[in-house]
Order: C-alpha cells, then structure tokens, then sequence
C-alpha cells in the first residue's frame, strides 16, 4: 500500500492555475499543476482545453479527463465517470517514441477504487480512482521519506470522449523544491 | 644576574641553532655534549626539553637529539630532560673540555602524567592534578587506530560514549543522556549550528586536532549551559619544531576517499599550523527496497583551519585563527535541491602570564554555521534555509597563591558574554536571539601533598531567563600512584530557541515550541578511584545524575499528531565506568573499559529510549620501534548493548519502542612507517565482522569495508632523502 503520510507541505500557496510550456516534441505538453493544497480535494483537468475545469458532479461529467488529488488519480471511465476512460500502463519506455500502435489491442484499465486519507487522523477511505495512476510517484513511508520519486512509467490515458493520450508524470516539485506541484507531460495520439 | 642572563642567552642561541655548531665550538670553555636517544628505537629525540637547574635555563636538542652545554665556570650540572610522551630523566653531569659526546636514552611512557589538560578547571593543569577525572585521547592514539573520523574514534575508545543512528542523522549519548546534554568544545569554545540537537559532526576533522579531552558529568559551574552530561573538548594541533608538512590520503570502500594536508612553523616568537582537508564518498544504501533514500548520500566535505600564535614578549602570548568548512550532500532522490552546509569561525585569544602565579586570558570568539537549500532547477541557486551566529568574549584569570606550610589555592575566575542568533524556517518570525551574561570562580585549595579542595560557582544571567547559578564541590586526595576524587556539582540547560519558538507544520504532524518552558537542573554525585603510573592507567567511576525538568516532545492534549515540548520528566541516572589502560610488555598495550548505566525515567519508570544499559570497549595495540621503520597493528571494538528505540511501522505509519539488539563492530589498522618514519602506510578493516542492521536505524555501517592510507611527513622525507 502506498503511503500518503506526510504529504502536505502547504508552505507556499498559489492559485489553482497550469503553467504551460511547449515541448520540443510537436503536439506535447508540459504542464506544472500546484495541487499543494489539495490534499483533501479533486480538481479535475481536461487534456483538450490543456487545463483545469469546473466541475460539479464528477460522476456525471464529460468535461474532464483526469481528476487529481495530490498524488493520487482519477479517469472518466469505470467507478469515476460515465466516459470512456481508462489507463494501460507501458512501463519504463522512451515517451518520445511511443504511437498508437504500440498499443495494439491492448486492455485499458477502468478505475476501480483507492485509498486516500479523509482527514489529518488520519481515515482513510476508499474512493473511485485509478489504480494504476496510483504508484506513479513513490512516497516510501517515513518523515524523512517524502521524495516523491516519479516511476516514470509511460501510460496511455483514455480521454472521456475515447481519444488517447500519452502521459508521463516528471516530478512532485516546482522550481524551489516545494512538493505539490504535479509535473507531467503529455500528448494526444490520436 | 646580568651575567646569568647573558650567558643563558648564549647557550641558548647557539644550542637552538645547528647541530654542527657543536663541531666548531670554541675550546676555551668546559662543555657538555649530549645526544638524547628513544631507549625502544636507538632514534634522536629532537626537540627534548634540557634544562639545567643550576642555571635555570632550558635548551631543546636540535632534530638529531644533539645539546650542548658551555659554561666558564662550573664543573658538574644538573640537568633535567623531558619531552613529551617520555619519562622525566635527570643527570648528573660532569663538565669538561672533553668533546666526547653521552648518549641518554628517555624511556617511553604509555601516560604522561604530566600532560598539561584544560577541560577539567578551564585552566592548565597536569592530568595527575585534575580535580575531575579526566580521559585523553592522544594523537598516536588516534593514528594508531587508523580512524580519521572524530565520533568513530571517540566511540572506540570510550565506553559509556556512544555515538549512533537516529532518524536520519548522527546522535550520541554520554553518560546515559542525549547529544543536547553535553557540551562539544573545539579549545574551549562552543560550536555554532545544530540539527536534531546535534551539532554537524562532520566539521570535526581529525587532521588539525591533537588530543580529545573527555570530562563526564555535570560541569555547568565551568561551562554553563548544557554540561550535564559531560563536555567533550577537542584540542588543535600545535607545531612542535620549526618545519612540519603533512600529506595524507585515505581511500576506503564507496569511494570514501580524504586527502588533506598539514603545514606548521614554531619559531621563537611565532608558531603557524594549518590543516586542509577534503573528503567525498559515493554514499550507500542498506535498504535497497527505498531506491530512492540512501542511507548515506554521497558527499563532498572541504574544511580549512589555521591559527597562528604570536608571543611579542615571554609573558605574553597572542592566538589568532580562523576556520571554513563547507559539505554538499548530493540527494539521490528527484527532488531538484539537495542540501548545503558552510561555516566560518574566527577568534582572537591573549594570555598574559606575569609568573607562574598570575595569568589572565581575553578572547574573543564568533561562529557562523548557514545550511542552504541549492536549488538545481534554479541553476544551483542557493537558498539560507537556517542560519546560527554565535560570538563570545571572554576574560578570565589563573592566580596561585601560597599561604605556607605547603598549602596552595588555584583560584580561576573569569566572565563570559555569548550572543547567540538563530534563523530558521521553521521558527516563529524565522529570527530568534538571546544573551547570556555569566561569572564564575573556582578555587582549588592543596593542603599538604595530598588532599586538595575544589569549590566554584558560576552564574548565568540569560536574558530569556533570569539567572542560573551552579556549585559545585570536589575533594581530591592522591598518594603515591593512587588517586581519590569526590564531587558534587550542579548542571543545567536552558531550552534552546527550537524548543521554545519552533513552528512546523507538515499538514500530518505539527511541532510547536513552547515559550513557557523552564531550564532543565541536575545535581550529578560521583565517586572515584584511579590508579596513575607512567604505564598503567586504571579507574573505577561510580555517579548518579538526577535530572529535572527534563524537556520532551509530547502531544497537545485534544489534539491529533500536534505535539509541543514540555518539561514532563524527571530521570534519576544511576552508573559506573571502568577503564584499564595498560603496556602489557614493550611492545602490547590493552586498552578497554566498560559501562554500567542505569537511566530510569521516573514518569515511564523504565530505562530512558536510546541508552544501552551495557556498553564496552576493547583496544589491542601492537607497536614496534626498530631503527629502519615502526610497525603498529591495532585490533579495536566497541559494543553495544541491548537498548530501546523509536521504531516506525511501515504500514500504518505509526511509531512504536522496538529493541535493538547488542552488536559489536571490530576494526583492524595495521601500518608500517619507513624512510626514517616519513612515510606512514596504513591498511586495515572497518567493521570486521560484516555487521549489518538492515533496517537504518542505531547503526547505519555498511558492513566490512577495507581501507588503505598514506602519510608522508615532507620534511623528515626531505631530510632522509638528503641524508
């Protein structure tokens, strides 16, 4: 199980906005999330408009295609959402050189549920969320342990509406080492 | 008395100078030629003492053991010759026009008894006159055993002092209490800077230190603040003659390599010594299964230290020094920074000294320890993460008066002022300061030969706190090698700034100082008997240290993991230590001791978290002195008994007490000095036996590491290659 002691380092707080920077490779994007204070709560993204949404009723919402909450995820398919997402974990593979067709007819994981911590007790529940989105950063348990390391493990997301994404989670830090601030990058295959 | 002088001066100069000034000397005069020998090795002892009584003067043999005596108008003296590690010889010397030159041999001595020790009064005193138990290790001690790092080799040689694991950093405990409740000294004064209430040992380099003196036991009455447990005092090298260079190199298993370097002058009036060092490793890991947390990360150490002694008059002595360290921990994790640590001490000290009666010492000292967060997506920008700047003037003064019939006073008395500054992150407005006034006095009353009476005082004015004021009592009494102390004395220990304006918040867990707290007090008893020869030295200690208010992290009540210090315990520490060292034969020299303590926690009623109950020491030293070179072996171990520590359970993240089972570590060092001892080569085993914990907790030791080291002396190499 994962542990998610220790997450919260709430020292700098800012407002919920991506920042945003082109990549090299045409098409993908390099997005820095602060979910720093979203230890506790879902914010949701939508790959389409390469930013956060609004959004009321999760279950029932088209309008996003992976839901965060600190280090823990969400899809729009299975328990999350009444879209058609899902997740198929590449394992350690060069991003850039992921296509389509590496995918063959492969089998997406739908979300099932996780646990995530309730309140600073702490309780834990269990939640809909992607479990293989689960451990893409390790947090080995420990005060001394928050390091957050990225797996770097490639995936391909199922956006809501059935389109596919490349995703890789970079890094848990921004530019001053603060943690809470979710590094990825990703692009559309299709 | 003109003439006296004069003639001294004369002997003097031309003793000093060169040895081949002993060929060449004019003939009219009587003289004594002499050339002191090692009696183990038939090598020069450069640098002896000679003095003659007669005369009052002293010479120093030039580097190849030769002295010289002329003198118009005696037949006979008497000459007293020592040298530091030798025993004392005196001879009575005939003088003549002879040019014949006597050899005197100097035995060897395992103690010197009359090594001049600071720590326990605060002032220069023979080791066989402390009022306190005193324990030193020596420089040879310390190359003997091949270690370089200062925590290793004080836990090697001193039972009842261990230092180890906790959490991710380096602790120690002396006497049974935490690092927070003794005092590290580098002469004498403080060391800025800590974390976890540790200093960072690692500014502690062995190459400029020449001896650690080690006081266990309440010394507030001397030293205030913290000295509950004992005060470690690390001595700096000082040149012994007018050339010396050094360079050493280590290299041992995860590329653990340290190259440093000495340099030192003594001349009349002037004496330099500087160390350079740098040290690195790869870092290691004993828990693979956290890929991303090495248990030591790799590192890179640079540390420089040089002081330099001016004596503008025989009374009056003037130090001046300054030191830099730096380490960079390089984090093998992806969080982009990893930690930065510098520091820049510098001080100025005078010693006035009218006679052997009357001294008076003022310094001024000031430390400044930063930690750095460098932050590598930011071009290795560095950002001050904690900051502890400390300055401290001093004045005190040694009298001796003689009031008759063989009875003495030693009376020390002296004031301190330490402004001491805090920065850090994590405390209420990130800036904290405090000032403590303090006076103190010690008189040391020798009656007869043999008993002598300590009493002192000091008296703390902190402008947190009010006042602290700290007796202490002892009673000495020696005859013939043995040796009887008794003393009572007073220790206490502000709450430091962490402890009172601390604000973390890590969401989960949440620290909060207390302001309210009240300084910690405890009254420590102790009861010795030793027994001191030039070859034996074996003691027996018995104390008691009762501790009150001692601070502790606990949790605020109605709340969930949100703690706060309080003053919650009492300990009542009971214990006993024994040490033996002694030269088996010529050649072997045991060195062990062992430690009883029994530490109980009057809330908890069981034995304080972290303090083994049992601890030992073993030491084997094998040295042999032959013209061509010397070889010494030393096999060394420290173990460490069963205690208690603060363990956290991996699935529910929760902390619970687990036992640490007794374990050992042996240490083999084995070296060979050639080229007329210029080159040192040093091989040996770390950790013998492969001890391995698994888990990074109490040991972090990576298990059997070899090693290889090399020490050239630059001179003597110079001087045999000449040769």
């Amino acid at each position: 199980m994962k542990t998610k002691l220790f997450l919260f380092s709430g020292l700098l707080i800012i407002s919920l906005t991506a920042c945003e920077k082109e990549n090299n490779n045409p098409g993908s994007k390099e997005v820095v999330l602060d979910v720093s204070k979203d230890l506790f709560n879902w914010i949701y993204f939508s790959f389409s408009e390469k930013d956060t949404v609004s959004v009321a009723d999760f279950h029932n919402d088209v309008n996003w295609d992976l839901g965060i909450r600190y280090e823990s995820f969400r899809t729009n398919g299975g328990q999350s959402g009444i879209g058609q997402g899902g997740v198929y974990d590449l394992g350690e593979v060069d991003y850039e050189t992921v296509t389509l067709s590496l995918i063959g007819s492969a089998d997406f994981i739908e979300d099932d549920s996780i646990h995530v911590i309730l309140d600073m007790k702490p309780t834990w529940a269990k939640v809909p969320g992607s479990v293989p989105l689960d451990d893409m950063f390790l947090s080995p348990s420990g005060p001394y342990s928050r390091t957050y390391d990225p797996n770097n493990h490639v995936y391909i997301i199922k956006t809501a509406n059935g389109k596919h994404v490349k995703f890789i989670g970079t890094s848990f830090f921004n530019d001053y080492a603060e943690e809470g601030y979710l590094n990825f990058k990703f692009s559309f295959l299709d | 008395m003109i003439f006296r002088k004069t003639l001294t001066n004369i002997i003097s100069l031309q003793l000093v100078l060169l040895c081949t000034v002993v060929e060449i000397a004019a003939q009219d005069n009587n003289r004594f030629v002499g050339r002191i020998i090692d009696s183990e090795d038939m090598l020069p002892v450069p640098y002896a003492s000679v003095q003659v009584k007669e005369l009052k003067f002293n010479v120093l043999t030039c580097p190849e053991g030769f002295f010289r005596i002329d003198t118009p108008r005696m037949d006979s003296l008497t000459i007293e010759i020592s040298f530091v590690g030798y025993s004392r010889k005196i001879i009575k010397a005939s003088v003549t026009n002879s040019p014949d030159t006597v050899l005197i041999e100097l035995k060897r001595q395992l103690i010197n008894m009359e090594e001049v020790v600071i720590t326990a009064t605060r002032s220069r005193r023979m080791l066989k006159d402390v009022p306190v138990p005193t324990q030193i290790i020596s420089l040879q001690q310390m190359e003997n055993t091949g270690l370089t790092n200062i925590p290793d080799i004080i836990n090697t040689m001193k039972p009842g002092v261990d230092f180890y694991n906790e959490g991710r950093g380096m602790t120690f405990r002396m006497q049974g209490v935490a690092a927070k409740y003794s005092l590290f000294l580098v002469d004498g004064e403080r060391i800025a800077g800590e974390n976890r209430d540790n200093i960072d040992y690692s500014r502690l380099v062995s190459g400029n230190i020449e001896r650690v003196e080690i006081v266990q036991g309440a010394s507030s009455s001397l030293y205030g603040s913290s000295a509950i447990g004992g005060v470690i005092n690390l001595i700096t090298r000082t040149p012994e003659t007018p050339f010396e260079s050094e360079i050493y190199s280590r290299f041992s298993k995860f590329s653990e390599i340290e190259n440093g370097f000495n340099i030192g002058t003594r001349r009349e009036k002037i004496s330099y010594f500087a160390n350079a060092v740098r040290l690195s490793s790869n870092g290691y890991d004993n828990t693979p299964q956290t890929s991303d947390i090495y248990t030591v990360e790799p590192y890179q150490i640079y540390s420089f230290f040089n002081k330099a002694v001016y004596n503008p008059s025989e009374k009056w002595e003037i130090d001046t020094r300054f030191s830099y360290y730096s380490r960079e921990r390089f984090d093998v994790s992806t969080i982009p920074k990893h930690p930065f640590y510098s520091d820049f001490a510098a001080g100025i000290k005078s010693c006035y000294k009218n006679s052997d009666r009357f001294s008076i010492y003022t310094s001024l000292y000031g430390d400044n320890y930063n930690t750095y967060d460098v932050l590598e997506r930011r071009n290795n920008e560095k950002r001050k993460t904690y900051n502890n700047r400390q300055l401290t003037a001093k004045v005190s003064t040694d009298i001796k008066t003689d009031t008759g019939c063989n009875n003495f006073h030693y009376i020390t008395a002296g004031m301190e002022l330490l402004y001491d500054e805090m920065f850090a992150q994590r405390i209420q407005d990130s800036v904290k300061n405090n000032t403590i006034l303090s006076v103190f006095f010690q008189d040391e009353v020798k009656t007869g030969h043999h008993v002598s009476f300590t009493g002192g005082a000091r008296a703390d004015f902190n402008y947190e706190y009010g006042s602290s004021f700290s007796p202490k009592a002892s009673v000495m009494y020696r005859k013939n090698s043995m040796i009887y102390r008794a003393s009572v004395a007073t220790g206490f220990r502000t709450p430091g700034i962490k402890e009172r304006y601390y604000d973390f918040d890590l969401g989960f867990i949440v620290v909060k100082g207390n302001e309210n707290l009240l300084p910690e007090k405890s009254v420590y008893y102790s009861i010795a008997a030793e027994y001191l020869t030039g070859n034996t030295n074996a003691s027996i200690i018995g104390y008691n240290n009762r501790i009150k208010d001692m601070i502790m992290e606990m949790p605020i009540e109605g709340t969930i993991s949100q703690y706060t210090y309080e003053n919650f315990s009492n300990v009542n520490i009971y214990g006993a230590d024994l040490m033996l060292r002694t030269k088996i034969t010529g050649s072997f020299t045991l060195t062990g001791g062992y430690s009883f303590i029994h530490a109980l926690d009057l809330e908890t009623k069981k034995q304080l978290v972290g303090t083994s109950r049992h601890s030992g020491t073993f030491s084997l030293d094998f040295i042999k002195r032959m013209k061509a070179h010397r070889v010494g072996i030393n096999l060394n171990a420290k173990i460490y008994g069963e205690k208690e520590f603060i363990n956290m359970d991996e699935e529910t993240s929760l902390f619970f007490n687990d036992i640490y089972k007794t374990y050992s570590i042996w240490k083999l060092s084995v070296n060979n000095s050639f080229l007329g001892n210029s080159l040192t080569l040093r091989t040996g085993i770390d950790n013998i036996f492969n001890y391995r914990s698994g888990i990074d907790v109490i040991s972090i030791d990576p298990g059997r590491r070899y090693f290889i080291a090399l020490n050239i002396q630059c001179g003597n190499l110079f001087k045999h290659l000449v040769k």
